[in-house]
Formats: structure tokens, sequence, C-alpha cells
């Protein structure tokens, strides 16, 4: 048993961890200070299981929150498994923020929220975008303070998929990317890790200035950046939200307030460099 | 003890809050969770003037489950609202049972509650002509086996779940609120000639004394324990309802009449016990109420206070003694064979070469 606990704000997850490779695994993914043992004087947010059983020829590890089962996996894909099943606990129980799936980072105090959905290219760019230099808040969810308004930064590492992860390996052959997987229902997975400067802010939220919605597409010839409507915006926002339909009200009052002040856009893009440049001038 | 935190909570919020530490809170957060009561917990706090006292940490995580149950429950008026059509002529009276009927009248126990479904009493009689008419309002029943499905409409007291083929809104159709297959015969007509009527609105409610009675009948005369905290807690709330409303003697009066006093006295016992139930200590005090089974008692509470060896056995023998109450023992017996030499044919079948699954 090597249970452990992961303070990762605005969430602390307590994990209940038979598994020694885990632990090892998420060192190489967390700064040391963020991953510390159980410790009895502080209150858990959430609480993981990650524990060996059986289950019909194999002893696979089940991922689990008390009796809600999440997923079981064997040795090899536990670590995507287990960020998974992190991501599965915030995104079914906590309403305390407009929780909206996008990638979202920060230059000079404005956060750049990124929707989309899977394979659209939104964690290839949130990955570039961080390594020329703007700060993550998150790859995956945008938090949003529904009292303040502010983006909560949920800094985990990125998430990178197949092709992407070759891609960024040779634009920055530096970039850390660990605990790559591959046969996961995702196809290969990796991680890479956060900025120095995106730990160090981790608990500094940033005022919504842009929403683009990246669309990677492979016959494109030129980088088509279309401004959208602040209806259009808001519409395409509320359909990647994770709990816009719970909020009901303060939702919908979260959604325009956050609606009014961005200005958003679609981006269409077949060359990363074409992205990048686009996105400098615009923001 | 699986849900000791979220127990010695609802027994006496203040005290709990007073002496709990950061370990219980994470404890009593991720059975709260479990047992889909984070909602509950935060409006009890609300109601007794306590959320200043617990950690911001535990606050959030209420607002963040009310939010939720608000939610559900405006989905529960709109889906309440697209079913009063299809009600409003019937003639004859159709009971909102369980959450939906403590919602309907806002019930304390209603505050903060989760649903999974909505679950609506209708005669026998008119069982099929409601099933019925709701297939045309879009409702479906879910696929199962022939075997699961004879095994609802010949044994159990209701249809199979209905689901809506959009909105995904799923029903239980009653006829009963106890399955027939019993041996024991519970009479319900006095929850169809005592129900209220919701002002406005073509659906009744049973009487408040009628709504604990069947939530008794529905934990002890049957095997069900995956929510046994949750269901422990209605209980509760719904007993002091009873009380509050002055209808504790007609309670225990219609317990005699429907044949369910031995539900009602255990019920009483397990809620004098975890949460010195003042109503419940009054009922057992009378001398229409029987004595309570210690046996049955035992087994419930050792589910819920035991450790969890004393919990697992207890939760076998809880099994085995609720099956034996909701099926006469030949349907026992056929069940038990019939089931899984049903399920046994199904998985040949489907190693038969030709077979579409």
């Amino acid at each position: 048993m090597t249970d452990f606990a992961i303070h990762t704000a605005p969430f602390s997850v307590l994990v209940t961890n038979h598994s020694n490779k885990l632990t090892t695994a998420l060192a190489e993914l967390y700064p040391a200070t963020l991953i510390t043992r159980p410790n009895p004087q502080l209150i858990y947010d959430f609480c993981l299981q990650v524990q060996r059983k059986w289950a019909g020829w194999g002893r696979p590890f089940h991922v689990s929150s008390g009796d809600q089962h999440f997923r079981m996996t064997d040795s090899a894909q536990l670590v995507p498994v287990f960020e998974w099943g992190v991501n599965w606990c915030v995104a079914s129980y906590q309403h305390q923020f407009l929780a909206i799936h996008a990638a979202v980072l920060e230059r000079d105090g404005k956060a750049l929220i990124m929707p989309a959905p899977p394979g659209s290219g939104k964690s290839t760019l949130c990955a570039v975008l961080m390594q020329e230099g703007w700060r993550l808040l998150s790859d995956e969810m945008c938090l949003v303070d529904l009292t303040s308004g502010a983006i909560v930064p949920y800094v985990r590492p990125v998430s990178l998929k197949n092709q992407s992860l070759m891609l960024l390996q040779s634009w920055y052959p530096q970039a850390q990317i660990r605990q790559i997987t591959s046969g996961t229902t995702k196809g290969t997975v990796g991680y890479m890790l956060p900025s120095t400067q995106s730990w160090a802010g981790m608990q500094q939220t940033a005022t919504a200035a842009w929403v683009i919605f990246p669309q990677y597409n492979a016959a494109q010839q030129q980088l088509t950046l279309s401004k959208l409507s602040q209806a259009d915006a808001f519409m395409h926002l509320a359909n990647n939200s994770f709990n816009y339909a719970v909020l009901a009200e303060q939702g919908f009052n979260s959604l325009s307030r956050l609606t009014q002040q961005i200005d958003a856009y679609r981006l269409e893009y077949a060359c990363i460099e074409q992205a990048l440049s686009g996105l400098n001038k615009l923001c | 003890m699986l849900s000791s935190q979220l127990l010695a909570f609802f027994a006496s919020p203040a005290e709990f809050i007073q002496r709990a530490t950061p370990q219980q809170w994470t404890l009593f957060l991720q059975q709260a969770r479990q047992q889909g009561l984070t909602a509950r917990f935060y409006y009890v706090l609300q109601t007794k003037q306590l959320l200043d006292q617990v950690p911001q940490q535990v606050k959030l995580h209420g607002e963040s489950g009310a939010r939720y149950a608000q939610k559900q429950q405006h989905s529960l008026y709109s889906e309440l609202q697209q079913l009063e059509p299809l009600f409003a002529g019937a003639g004859y009276p159709c009971l909102l049972l369980k959450g939906a009927a403590y919602r309907a009248q806002a019930l304390a126990v209603s505050f903060g509650r989760l649903f999974s479904d909505i679950d609506i009493l209708v005669p026998a009689n008119q069982l099929r002509h409601v099933r019925d008419r709701l297939f045309f309002y879009g409702f479906r029943e879910a696929e199962m086996t022939d075997y699961d499905r004879d095994y609802y409409l010949n044994w159990s007291h209701q249809n199979p779940p209905l689901q809506h083929y959009q909105r995904g809104t799923v029903i239980d159709l009653h006829h009963h609120i106890y399955p027939t297959a019993s041996a024991r015969s519970i009479d319900i007509t006095p929850l169809f000639s005592h129900a209220v009527s919701i002002p406005g609105s073509a659906f009744k409610v049973p009487a408040t004394a009628h709504l604990f009675i069947h939530a008794a009948v529905h934990l002890f005369y049957q095997e069900e324990t995956h929510k046994l905290t949750k269901d422990v807690i209605d209980l509760n709330d719904l007993l002091l309802e009873v009380q509050h409303q002055q209808q504790l003697d007609f309670m225990l009066e219609q317990a005699a009449l429907m044949s369910v006093q031995s539900a009602v006295s255990n019920a009483c016992r397990v809620l004098s016990t975890l949460f010195a139930n003042g109503a419940a200590q009054v009922a057992l005090q009378s001398p229409a109420l029987p004595r309570p089974q210690p046996l049955v008692c035992n087994l419930l509470l050792t589910m819920l206070q035991g450790s969890v060896a004393s919990a697992w056995f207890a939760r076998q023998l809880w099994f085995v003694r609720g099956h034996s109450l909701k099926m006469r023992w030949q349907v026992l017996v056929y069940h038990s064979l019939a089931k899984p030499a049903n399920s046994l044919q199904r998985w040949f079948r489907r190693l038969l070469p030709g077979h579409k699954s």
C-alpha cells in the first residue's frame, strides 16, 4: 500500500493505491511538492481507489471512487486511466465552477480559451503555445468562477495523443514528454510536463479575453481565422460545457458575462506555424 | 462501517460538526457522494443555520451538490408538466410515490433529495391502459430478456421501467407497492382512498402516513441494500413529518389495516436506535404496535454499523430473507432455477453458428 495525495489546486485527491508503478510514474509527472503522503489534518475533495481485484482470468486494477466504478485496466495503462479517473471525478461532481471542455492559457493576465471536441487539435495547439511561453491553466477543463467570473487554473500534465506526440517531439526536442502508453482506448497517449511558470502560477487566476474554436484540417491551404458573433460563441461554449445545464440560471449568467468579455474566433489550420503566428497577431 | 460519518451527522448535525476531524470530513464527503446525500447535508446545515460552522471546503461541495439537486427538481417539475395532459382526463386516481411525492408536497425530506425516476401508482386494472397511453407519449420499455419481462409483469409490483425516447426520463409505473409474488398480502386501497390532491394537478399523493409505510415496507420486506443509508435517513425524516402532521396514530392504525405492522415496528426501533427519533419512541410505546423483531433490526443495524465482515455477512442474510419475503416459496424455487437456466440457454444460443446478437 502506497497511499498518496495529489494537491493540484483547486482540487485535492486522496488515492488509495495498490500499485508502486503508479507512484513512480506520477512522480515523473507532478512536482514532488504536490504529491505527498496522506495528511490526516487536511480535507480531501475527492477519493480515488486504485486496487487490484480478481476479475475473469486476470487481476486488473480497478479505478473507482467509493462504489462508483470508473474503469479496469492492466498495469501498462494505469497512468492514463488514473489521469482520466481524476478528470471523471471533477467533471462529475464539481459544480462550484462552470466547467468547459477547453484548453486555457494565459499571457499578461489575459486568458485564451480553446474549447473543442477531441481530434480538433486543441491539445497540440495548447502544448505548442505553452512551449512558446504562454502559461498553462489547463489542457482539459476551463473553470469559470461563478461569482467573480475569473478563470481558475487546474494545472495538470498535458495529455497528448498519437501523431500529436511525435509532432511535438520533433518541434520541441527539449520538451519533457513522459509516460508514453500505447494501445489505450484513445490510442497512444503521453504527457507533456507543464512549464515551471505554469506550476508556479497554479493558483493565479486570469481574465477571459479570447475564445478560439480550433479545427485542424489537413486540406486547408491558408489559415482562416473568422470572427464569431457573441450569440454563436455562447452556444458553442454551452455545448462544450460539462455542467452548463446543471447550473441553470447561474450557468446562463456566468456564460453571458464570459461571452461579453471575450472576442471569439474560429481557427481552421493545417500548419502550426501559421496558427501560431495568427494567434500571436490576435492576442 | 461504510456510512458511519453520514449516520453520525444526520443523527446530530451540530454535535458532528463540533467534533469532526479533517479525516472524518474527507470520509463524510466521500460517503455523502456515494449515497447521493451531498445536497441533503447542505440543506440540513442551512435549515439549522450551521453553514458558517463547517469548513469552507465542505460548504463548497455541499453547494455544488445542492446545485445539482436543484436542477433535478426543475427537471422533475418540467417532466410532470409534460405528463399532466396524459393523466388529466383519467377517471381513476394516479398517485405519485416516493421522491416525486415528497417533492410535490415540498416535505423536508425532499430538499436536496436526488431522483433516478418518477414513481407512479395506478389501480391494477388500469395499468395496461396507462402504459399504452405512455407509449403514445414517447415512452418505451428498456430492452430486456423475455424472462425478465415476464418476471416484471407476473411477479413484481410494476411494469418494466418506461423511458422517454428523447428526454430520457424513466417512469416506474406501479400497480402495487409490494410484489404480487409474495405470500404476504398488503391491502393498498387505503392509499387511494386517503390520497391527497395536488392543487392544479391531475396527480394525487398518498397521505404522509402512507408515504412512511411505503418506505418502511420497501426497506423491511425486500432485499435491496445499495442505498441503505439514504433509505434510513429518508425514513427518519418521513416519520418526523408524520408526527409533525399529527398523523402518528393514523399511521399506526393504517399499518394494522394494511398488515404491515412488523415493518413499521422494526423501522421505529431502528430509527430510535440510530437517530433517537422522538416519534419512533412514541410509536414504540403504543399498544397498537407489536414489538419489533430483534433479529431483523440487528441485521439492519449490522449492515449500517458493523465491521466490513459482519456487514457483508448481514447483507447476505438480508438478501435471502428479502427474497423469501417477496416471493412465495414455489416462485422462489422456480426463479432460483429458471433464471440461471435461462442465462445459460442464451449463452449457448450465442455460440450457435449464424447467431446474431
